[in-house]
């Protein structure tokens, strides 16, 4: 064996000893926890101040602060015989026998029990390393940040970045050998994954492989570093460590979004990162140049702002210390990698932070603002500041104006247009109107589906649609057959026309599934000889239990987003059906009614015959009118967001963000973390382990947090940089040079390449001026990047693990990138960005409102405007997620409340259960087959090409292609009479995409 | 001993979903990596405990709200003479109240009896229960950190305030495995929302408790999330899972193999397997008549939670090692004379039904079964007719697996406000219950963030003084 595996195999030996915690291990913990909890507490509160090396003169000459004290003992020999209680000076002493110690007030019975057990059990007595020396080496992220120079290798021609260097060098030593490239289809998709979150489209991917020069790489790489989807993924990582969360507990908050819109841009804008942390913990004291950044600076702070706070905790003090907890742990572990907090209620146990640093740092963030008690009832609220106005000129402000009315006109305009072709139609008596955003799923024998639906009153549009007594409105379930499986007719309870007093009612029926498959909805006018007007519905719902399969608010209309207030008539809806037994497009004449502030309903008016002809295109002239008449329905609608825009630009703006206190104190040290009980008082200030040079100097009117900021991104400082470049590693490596991310203390992980580490630190902080771009770039254009993560026996062998980096990681995406590249793939991604993701403006979103007792809480709709985009605009509650978002914790998405620098990976049942029966995933393995079938046409050959080239980054294997095909035939294409049905061959290849779209082909990055 | 409960035991105990090796790999990244994970072969293997244990397993009806101890099960002769009286005491000054304006005492809302041999004081509320007075181990002094539902049901559930942490159902799964191979090791039936209370946490995913979110009351409903997959027939579901496997097949003859890759596709197989098992685990129709009434199934009120309890039996028969079952509803700020009768109506004779049956079949000698809330309630009236959250001293009460039946233990002041002695803080009552369990608290840990983790952190003492 040589010298380098010999090394090897004592390194990982050692390792293997760390992470099996054995049972000698386990006996250790439980006889050092006995010594700090019960011994320790007694020697310092009964011996030390006599015995002690505090102690004017240490009694006897016996000094019990540390082990080697009572080992040498006093005049009398050793103090302590170790397993030996009775022959221990001490215990006779305490005993009285003899001596009497302490003297005076001989010890409790118990407690002389604690130390004859301690003693008997060996006198565990860890002190030394409770010192505030650790053992040499133990704390190398304490020392000074080197710079070292790239080593030299043999085989040069590898070298790419000087990042691979440092690599190859640690391989050649130990006699590995780097993977092969890995193809560019692999690398392709794992650089847009790593940067974006989603997956490569095929247009990218065959521009990519059709440049054979080694600018391809390069042009990639700044593609995806340029585009939306890098701060909407590079976000999520710091979401992860910084506990966003849109709802508080379970009640409102409007305006969280402003900070998350804030984290993305600054990712997007490659914002330099020590100017991101001083912004995020004192952006309020920082000086502005303008509005914009004013408001900038304030929004960022709601980084300290949001959090797992108990607002509703009655015990103020006690939140008030709780949130500053949670403020100092967070930065000590997102930062510093440690755990800052343990110091809360005793100085750390092995890490050199003693609880005087801890209240040092608490006497800030005390003199900081987070929450206020405002009520209702016990309930404190995060605190929000207005932000100020951007300023408007007299020129924008006549030119909005002018804007505005040009709108209103062109909108006037238009509607007349539409309600004129709306008169073109015949009346007809048979008119079917459909509505149904969704399949309805599954209907198994025996399954209760509740339909609810809330009937709204109705208001006068136009003359011609007074509502008669009789008139109601039906809703249908057809069944596979098309047979009418249920029938609910509704007679509105207030039926008549009140303008003055709107409501709703609202009726529940259900309905036991008869096992036959698929259902759909239809809705239409109860009275078939109505020329008139059939009614309004404002929300319809089918569940069975939790599950719900089809969700319709009609806030908006169906087709296109719109948000804001529709109280006018004339509004078109297109409702498309796209289901087998129902196929069509129907139209139909609908008036917007609010029937409260901001919600509306839905009132549905016949549609006809014609109209459905129409639509099916079966005339040249009747397709133009068609698409002219969409077109100008688009248009109203881009003309209403627009006015309401203009609307809101007038209103107040909030943001969470930071204020200090007017006299900003010190605090005290809360004597085992209880506010009740105040040791010495402790100045503002910053840890003493690392750049202890800089002292902090807070100015006595101010809280600190702008000083700490810049202690935490000062050159000296030599832990922030080496944490941040290590979670970048992290999240493009698959696992960091630390591995313990988030702890880089005694107990924490060494780095795996400690030259490495500091030379992209130093890299990270001097050279790139702290870019987080340019160093992901320079990173992932590595050549270690680029390997593939193809085995190697001789590799495996000596280093199974790869802890050594000779082939790339091959990692499963996060759940975020599952979910969003579903859609992706599928083709319904919405690539809508920013702003609230509630749907504050859906009714009955806010619960609550006006108690005396509780505050409002959302009411968890998710609007039709959000439902589609990627995950981190989706609205994140620090409870379970339901509907679609329940995938982000099956997939180890990490809970709002916890701090996660890496997140677990596991692999449970459960997940495969999701993948296969989810109504998400079922949704886009149709739509995906859809997606297929339009680009492809009859081609099959050309559909499996494109199928694979979605879903996995790269064209079918022959096997796999083969594979593919022996599916697809072995499933049945012929009905009973035994006639072929192209449907089921359809159907087959919905099932072949759901297959592809939840195998490890698409689940994990090669 | 009935005829059909060998028989029934078995089944369950074959029933073959393989739950014991759900969790096919569990690579935390956060855990050191640098050496090869040991992979536990089972990781739900019974383990060696640290003392003998007196249960084997505990079944823990969570009854979530509050529920009055005053009300209920601690009688106070001076409430009943102060009702409607100004308060003797204090209230907290720190404490920011609502509802509490000229509060005054309230007298307990309905009569109480002494029950059993043992003359254990129980309110009429619980005519069934106080058959068993002579089982039960009644804690008069629990003690919780919060007055706040969430901070408080997570203490209750994790032994922890705010970090997040494991409950304890997954810590007892952890330490001890289960008997059971072929079912979870921890089951919770009804939990409602809450993931964060089942939830294994930093601990292996295996150990995660299985949420039941149907007890047969909704016919076709999947007893378990996403179980079912009900618009495509069984044989084209079977082809699809095939090709999926041999997909993922075909990719690990590309790539060499891969533990983690090889972990998914054995889950798949698992994940088909338990569609068709798991339904048959809450299927009710093989318990006879007698039994159903004894749970009071066949009666509205009681239907719902009787059913609960009935399951709770049975996974207890089948070996499962902690049962959690969830009665929500016990939170009476207000209305309470209308709102405590209706929930001891739901709640009294299944827990009666429960504890019969443990009994009769042999199985209360080795079963802990626990009762109680994240917190008890004032005696002074909150909004005139109702109770504000009170943590400083409640009641909870055992029964079976190596406690003293037919005990109060501790004691809270003249008014039931606050534990005077005796007192039982919740860690305390974790340490108990490993401690029944065989498992020594103190030496039940595990690694994360650099230090080791324990469900009692730094504190709990075992109340030894109602142990057998």
């Amino acid at each position: 064996m040589n010298v380098a595996t010999c090394l090897i195999v004592v390194f990982v030996s050692i390792l293997a000893t760390a992470a099996e915690p054995s049972e000698k291990k386990v006996n250790e913990l439980a006889k050092q926890k006995f010594f700090e909890s019960k011994v320790l507490p007694l020697l310092k509160s009964k011996c030390y101040s006599c015995h002690s090396h505090d102690a004017k003169q240490a009694k006897g000459g016996l000094v019990l602060d540390s082990s080697e004290g009572w080992k040498k003992g006093g005049g009398l020999g050793p103090a302590i015989v170790a397993g030996d209680p009775d022959n221990s000076a001490v215990i006779q002493a305490v005993r009285y026998n003899g001596l009497e110690m302490p003297p005076g007030e001989q010890l409790e019975d118990s407690e002389i029990q604690i130390l004859v057990q301690w003693i008997a059990s060996g006198a565990f007595d860890n002190r030394e390393t409770l010192s505030t020396q650790p053992a040499e080496g133990a704390l190398w992220a304490l020392k000074p940040i080197s710079n070292p120079q790239p080593p030299k290798v043999n085989m040069e021609k590898w070298l790419f970045d000087s990042v691979d260097s440092f690599i190859l060098a640690k391989l050649e030593q130990n006699d590995l050998v780097p993977a092969i490239p890995a193809d560019k289809y692999a690398w392709l998709r794992r650089v847009t994954f790593d940067l974006t979150g989603l997956a490569p489209t095929p247009t990218e991917i065959s521009d990519f492989v059709a440049d054979s020069s080694e600018s391809a790489f390069i042009s990639v790489v700044d593609r995806l570093l340029d585009s939306p989807g890098f701060g909407d993924h590079w976000a999520r990582h710091w979401f992860d460590l910084s506990c966003y969360a849109d709802v508080q507990n379970n009640t409102l908050i409007g305006d969280t979004w402003r900070y998350r819109d804030y984290v993305i841009k600054a990712f997007n804008d490659d914002k330099p990162f020590n100017r991101f942390i001083h912004e995020q913990i004192a952006g309020d004291l920082m000086p502005f140049d303008s509005v914009e950044q004013k408001r900038e600076l304030m929004i960022a702070t709601g980084y300290l702002s949001i959090g797992p706070w108990v607002i509703e905790n009655y015990i103020k003090p006690q939140l008030a210390a709780d949130i500053v907890d949670h403020q100092i742990d967070r930065i000590g572990r997102t930062f510093l990698g440690q755990t800052i907090s343990c110091a809360r209620c005793h100085d750390h146990k092995f890490d050199p932070i003693p609880t005087r640093d801890y209240y040092a740092l608490a006497g800030i963030f005390h003199s900081s603002l987070t929450t206020k008690h405002t009520g209702p009832g016990v309930w404190s609220s995060i605190i929000e500041h207005e932000l100020p106005a951007l300023p408007i000129d007299d020129e924008k402000q006549s030119a909005r104006q002018r804007r505005q009315k040009d709108l209103e006109l062109e909108l006037e305009q238009l509607r007349a247009e539409m309600h004129k072709w709306y008169r073109t139609f015949p009346d007809s008596t048979d008119a079917n109107v459909l509505i149904s955003s969704q399949g309805m799923a599954p209907n198994s024998e025996n399954v209760k589906y509740e339909l609810s639906f809330d009937v709204g009153p109705t208001v006068w549009a136009a003359a011609e649609q007074a509502t008669r007594k009789g008139d109601s409105i039906l809703i249908e379930l057809i069944d596979a057959a098309g047979e009418v499986a249920k029938r609910i007719e509704t007679f509105p309870h207030q039926w008549a026309a009140e303008k003055e007093n709107p409501s709703l009612t609202k009726n529940v029926s259900s309905y036991v599934g008869n096992g036959k498959g698929m259902l759909t909805m239809r809705i239409t006018s109860g009275n078939p000889g109505n020329k008139r007007f059939a009614g309004s519905i404002d929300n319809i719902e089918i569940r069975s239990g939790d599950e719900v399969y089809v969700q319709e608010d009609f806030d908006e209309p169906v087709d296109a987003p719109l948000r804001g207030k529709q109280a006018h008539t004339g509004l078109l809806v297109l409702a498309q059906v796209n289901y087998d037994n129902w196929k069509g497009l129907g139209i139909n004449h609908s008036h917007a009614v609010e029937i409260s502030p901001g919600n509306l309903a839905i009132q549905i008016f016949s549609g006809s015959r014609t109209i459905f002809k129409e639509l099916e295109g079966d005339t040249e002239e009747a397709t133009a009118r068609l698409a002219k008449a969409i077109t100008t329905a688009t248009r109203i609608k881009q003309l209403k967001i627009e006015l309401n825009n203009l609307a809101a630009d007038k209103q107040p703006e909030y943001a969470m963000s930071m204020t200090d206190i007017p006299q900003p104190l010190d605090v005290n040290i809360y004597r085992r973390g209880d506010f009740n009980l105040l040791g010495e008082q402790v100045p503002r200030g910053v840890l003493g382990l690392t750049n202890r040079e800089q002292r902090l100097v807070v100015p006595t009117n101010q809280s600190g947090r702008l000083q700490l900021a810049q202690w935490l991104t000062a050159d000296a400082n030599t832990l922030t940089s080496r944490v941040l470049v290590n979670r970048i590693w992290h999240h493009l490596f698959g696992r960091g040079l630390v591995s313990t991310v988030d702890y880089f203390g005694v107990h924490g992980q060494r780095p795996s390449h400690p030259d490495l580490l500091d030379f992209i630190s130093t890299r990270f902080r001097v050279d790139n001026q702290w870019s987080v771009k340019q160093t992901i770039r320079q990173l992932v254009l590595s050549n270690t990047y680029r390997m593939s993560s193809m085995g190697n026996e001789e590799n495996t062998r000596r280093d199974p693990d790869n802890i050594l980096l000779w082939r790339m990681n091959r990692r499963r995406l996060s759940a975020e990138s599952i979910r969003d590249a579903m859609l992706q793939i599928s083709g319904t991604l919405d690539t809508a960005r920013g702003g609230s993701s509630l749907g504050l403006e859906l009714e009955g979103n806010i619960r609550g409102a006006g108690g005396d007792v509780n505050p409002p809480t959302w009411g968890g709709k998710i609007a039709q405007y959000v439902k589609n985009r990627r995950t981190v605009y989706q609205p994140l509650r620090r409870h379970p997620p339901s509907g679609d978002l329940e995938i982000l914790p099956v997939f180890n998405f990490p809970h709002p409340n916890d701090i996660t620098g890496a997140r677990p990976q596991t692999t449970v049942a459960t997940q495969a259960l999701f993948l296969m029966n989810a109504p998400f995933v079922k949704a886009q393995a149709t739509n995906l087959n859809l997606r297929i079938h339009q680009k492809s046409g009859n081609d099959e050959s050309a559909r499996l090409q494109l199928l694979y080239l979605l879903v996995t980054g790269r064209p079918p294997s022959e096997s796999e292609a083969e594979l593919s095909l022996r599916f697809l035939d072995s499933l049945a294409m012929r009905d009973n009479n035994g006639i072929v049905n192209p449907v089921f061959r359809r159907n087959a290849w919905e099932q072949l995409c759901h297959g592809l779209l939840v195998s490890n082909n698409f689940l994990f990055k090669e | 001993m009935p005829s059909n409960f060998v028989h029934r035991r078995s089944f369950l105990q074959r029933s073959a979903c393989g739950f014991g090796s759900l969790a096919l790999t569990d690579l935390l990244l956060r855990r050191p990596l640098f050496a090869r994970e040991p992979t536990e072969e089972k990781p739900l293997q019974p383990k060696p405990t640290h003392i003998k244990p007196k249960a084997k397993r505990i079944i823990f009806l969570y009854m979530k709200g509050g529920p009055s101890q005053m009300d209920l099960f601690d009688y106070k002769p001076a409430l009943v003479q102060g009702h409607d009286k100004p308060l003797p005491y204090k209230l907290p000054s720190l404490e920011e109240t609502v509802g509490l304006d000229d509060t005054k005492l309230m007298g307990p809302i309905h009569g109480f009896s002494h029950r059993g041999d043992s003359g254990l004081y129980m309110s009429k509320l619980l005519p069934e229960l106080g058959k068993h007075a002579d089982e039960m181990c009644v804690l008069r002094a629990v003690q919780c950190d919060s007055p706040n539902h969430g901070v408080a049901e997570r203490q209750l559930h994790t032994g922890n305030l705010f970090d997040v942490t494991p409950s304890m159902g997954s810590w007892i799964s952890y330490g001890l495995g289960t008997e059971n191979q072929q079912l979870p090791s921890y089951i919770t039936i009804l939990p409602g929302e809450g993931e964060r209370n089942y939830s294994s946490c930093f601990l292996p995913a295996i150990h995660q408790g299985t949420a039941i979110q149907e007890v047969g009351m909704t016919p076709g409903r999947a007893p378990i999330r996403h179980l079912k997959d009900t618009a495509v027939a069984e044989d084209v579901q079977r082809k699809r899972v095939d090709l999926i496997k041999a997909l993922n097949r075909e990719q690990l003859v590309r790539l060499e193999s891969d533990q983690q890759m090889e972990g998914v596709i054995e889950s798949f197989e698992l994940a088909f397997r338990m569609q068709t098992e798991t339904p048959k685990l809450v299927n009710l129709s093989n318990e006879t008549q007698a039994t159903k009434n004894l749970y009071g199934i066949d009666q509205t009120d009681t239907n719902q939670f009787g059913r609960q309890c009935l399951l709770a039996r049975r996974f207890a028969e089948a070996g499962v090692r902690f049962i959690q079952v969830t009665l929500n509803g016990w939170d009476h700020h207000n209305k309470i004379r209308e709102g405590l009768p209706k929930m001891s109506r739901q709640c009294d004779k299944p827990v009666a039904g429960l504890l019969t049956d443990l009994k009769q079949r042999g199985l209360l000698d080795d079963t802990l079964v626990l009762w109680g809330g994240e917190f008890g309630r004032t005696p002074h009236a909150q909004f005139g007719d109702g109770r504000e959250h009170n943590p400083h001293g409640f009641t909870m009460w055992m029964a079976g697996g190596g406690v003293k039946g037919g005990i109060a233990h501790g004691q809270t002041d003249d008014f039931g406000y606050h534990a005077v002695s005796g007192d039982v803080h919740i860690n305390d009552l974790h340490a108990t219950l490993l401690h029944l369990l065989g498992v020594d608290h103190e030496r039940l840990t595990f690694e994360h963030h650099g230090r080791p983790f324990r469900l009692t952190d730094v504190a709990g003492n075992v109340v030894s003084d109602i142990l057998i």
